[in-house]
């Protein structure tokens, strides 16, 4: 099922957006969606390790060690998802931890058409599905 | 079609996996290790004696980057940069400077309702951490008062879910003991609380010297919560990197430990109740094992230790849960905490929030046999702090 989130553009680069996602039995899940470089990213807001929110993540570059050099690097190509609590990094594309591929985020596709972008949703029980931004309230930690 | 027009639910993905996060224990929960702390210094400094406060602020002066508001002149000093910042980043509040644990809402709406959390040992966060930096024993003694008082008035009366830690000064032992007679009767504070290090002193917490401060404990049947932090040089020397600290916490709970059993401070003050907060657990068990067969070879030195190591153990001291060692599979933590029977009668539950690596609730309950959790997670803090299980007002202690 290909469920509606509107322009890429409404989804600000480099910055996490969270989506409800609604049947018919109201909010069933929760999406974590972003832009970087104009492709969209979408997982659920959970993490996998202790169910972090996502949501209150960062996206950070990936850091690396050059061993027969000694040296560190820095590369923020295609960023990281890292939670809040744990501090656990995921790679966007697949959805596996780095420290333990084993361990993964629920990934959803993201498709482009005519300049509307659609989560891809497996689900085969449910029906009208939408998708809503949450507003920034969600992100004050409860204080909504 | 894209609509905007949901009503905004609380906590993020929390509302939506309610189910789920209380999935594998759904009972009562007593977090024995909840580091709150202030807004800002001046939050603190308004408790403080105006010759304590003039103190604070003349420290300060004509320091470079000497902020606006008055400060503290106290600071966590680490010998290392923290990877990971130390909080959790959902517990960041937006509203009154930024600093995790110093919102009553955020913990409300984080832990204490989603968890059906009845209590919460409040623990401190940097006060407990510079605390033992402070050298001057009478500045010392008037922080710990004002920390104090801080938390009665801005924490306690909020919520009766909360409880306090008297935080005292182990500097200064005869106002750590003042400081014990004048809050230990308050009706939200539950214990004492100190660190590792013995607020700075170099001594190990079983040292005579401090004896007297346990015997005004265990006259008060106050139990004494000793936190991992403070001087964090390991048994080899100093310390590069982070990681060296956070894997070696055991080396400062185990020392306090060992402390108190061979300086036989649970024959001299038989009401005296230790809790170890943030050390691990699973260390226990070897050590234990350990402990009982030196004694056996060694009782001559220690002949006012009447009982087995492990004996006393089991009848003064508990452990705090995090950080949950995570064994590969869960239950070679349960074989082991089972071989060393310290298992569900010595665990006390803490989430450690709201720093980086605190420990989901539900986490931990996977992560234990199901027999447990209602020991680890109630009963046992029950037990140690006098209150009674099928609940009582906060502060009643048996």
């Amino acid at each position: 099922m290909r469920v509606s989130l509107g322009p890429p553009e409404r989804f600000p680069e480099g910055k996490l957006t969270t989506v409800d996602l609604r049947g018919e039995e109201g909010v069933f899940d929760e999406a974590v969606v972003w832009r970087w470089h104009d492709r969209l990213y979408a997982v659920r807001n959970y993490c996998s390790h202790q169910g972090g929110p996502l949501c209150r993540g960062r996206l950070v570059p990936r850091v690396t060690a050059d061993r027969e050099g000694g040296g560190l690097n820095s590369d923020g190509d295609v960023p990281l998802l890292r939670c809040p609590w744990h501090r656990w990094e995921f790679d966007p594309a697949t959805g596996r931890a780095i420290v333990d591929p084993a361990v993964r985020l629920k990934t959803w596709p993201i498709t482009v058409e005519n300049g509307n972008a659609f989560l891809e949703i497996t689900s085969t029980r449910r029906m009208n599905v939408t998708a809503a931004i949450k507003t920034d309230a969600s992100r004050e930690g409860g204080h909504s | 079609m894209l609509s905007e027009d949901v009503t905004v639910s609380r906590g993020g993905v929390v509302s939506v996996m309610a189910s789920e996060r209380r999935k594998h224990y759904a009972g009562p929960v007593i977090d024995t290790d909840v580091h709150h702390t202030w807004p800002s210094d001046d939050a603190v400094m308004q408790y403080l004696p105006q010759r304590w406060r003039e103190y604070s602020d003349h420290a300060t002066v004509g320091h470079a980057g000497r902020p606006a508001e008055p400060a503290l002149p106290v600071t966590h000093s680490a010998p290392f940069l923290h990877p990971n910042g130390g909080g959790r980043e959902d517990a960041i509040p937006h509203t009154n400077g930024g600093k995790p644990g110093s919102s009553y809402e955020m913990l409300k709406d984080q832990l204490l309702d989603p968890f059906g959390v009845r209590k919460a040992l409040l623990t401190y966060s940097e006060g407990l951490f510079f605390t033992p930096n402070v050298r001057n024993p009478e500045f010392a003694a008037a922080l710990c008062s004002a920390m104090n008082d801080y938390t009665i008035a801005e924490w306690l009366s909020r919520d009766e879910r909360l409880a306090g830690s008297i935080i005292v000064p182990l500097q200064h032992t005869a106002a750590a003991i003042a400081e014990i007679h004048r809050l230990g009767d308050h009706p939200s504070m539950a214990q004492a609380i100190t660190t590792t290090d013995s607020g700075g002193t170099g001594e190990p917490i079983g040292h005579p010297a401090f004896h007297p401060v346990l015997a005004t404990l265990s006259e008060a049947s106050l139990p004494l919560a000793i936190h991992v932090a403070g001087n964090l040089t390991t048994a080899g020397g100093h310390l590069n990197y982070y990681i060296e600290f956070h894997a070696l916490v055991m080396q400062h709970a185990a020392t306090q430990l060992v402390s108190l059993l061979a300086n036989g401070a649970f024959e001299r003050f038989p009401n005296l109740k230790v809790v170890l907060l943030e050390g691990g657990v699973a260390w226990l068990p070897t050590l234990l094992w350990q402990l009982d067969a030196e004694f056996e070879k060694s009782w001559r030195e220690l002949p006012r230790m009447k009982r087995r190591p492990s004996e006393y153990v089991a009848d003064h001291v508990r452990l705090s849960t995090q950080p949950l060692e995570l064994s590969p599979k869960k239950e070679q933590l349960a074989n082991l905490l089972s071989l060393g029977s310290v298992g569900e009668n010595l665990l006390v539950f803490s989430t450690d929030y709201p720093h980086w690596d605190s420990d989901d609730p539900d986490y931990v309950a996977r992560r234990l046999p199901k027999e447990w959790l209602s020991r680890v997670f109630y009963e046992n803090a029950c037990e140690l702090y006098g209150w009674n299980s099928d609940w009582s007002p906060p502060g009643e202690r048996a």
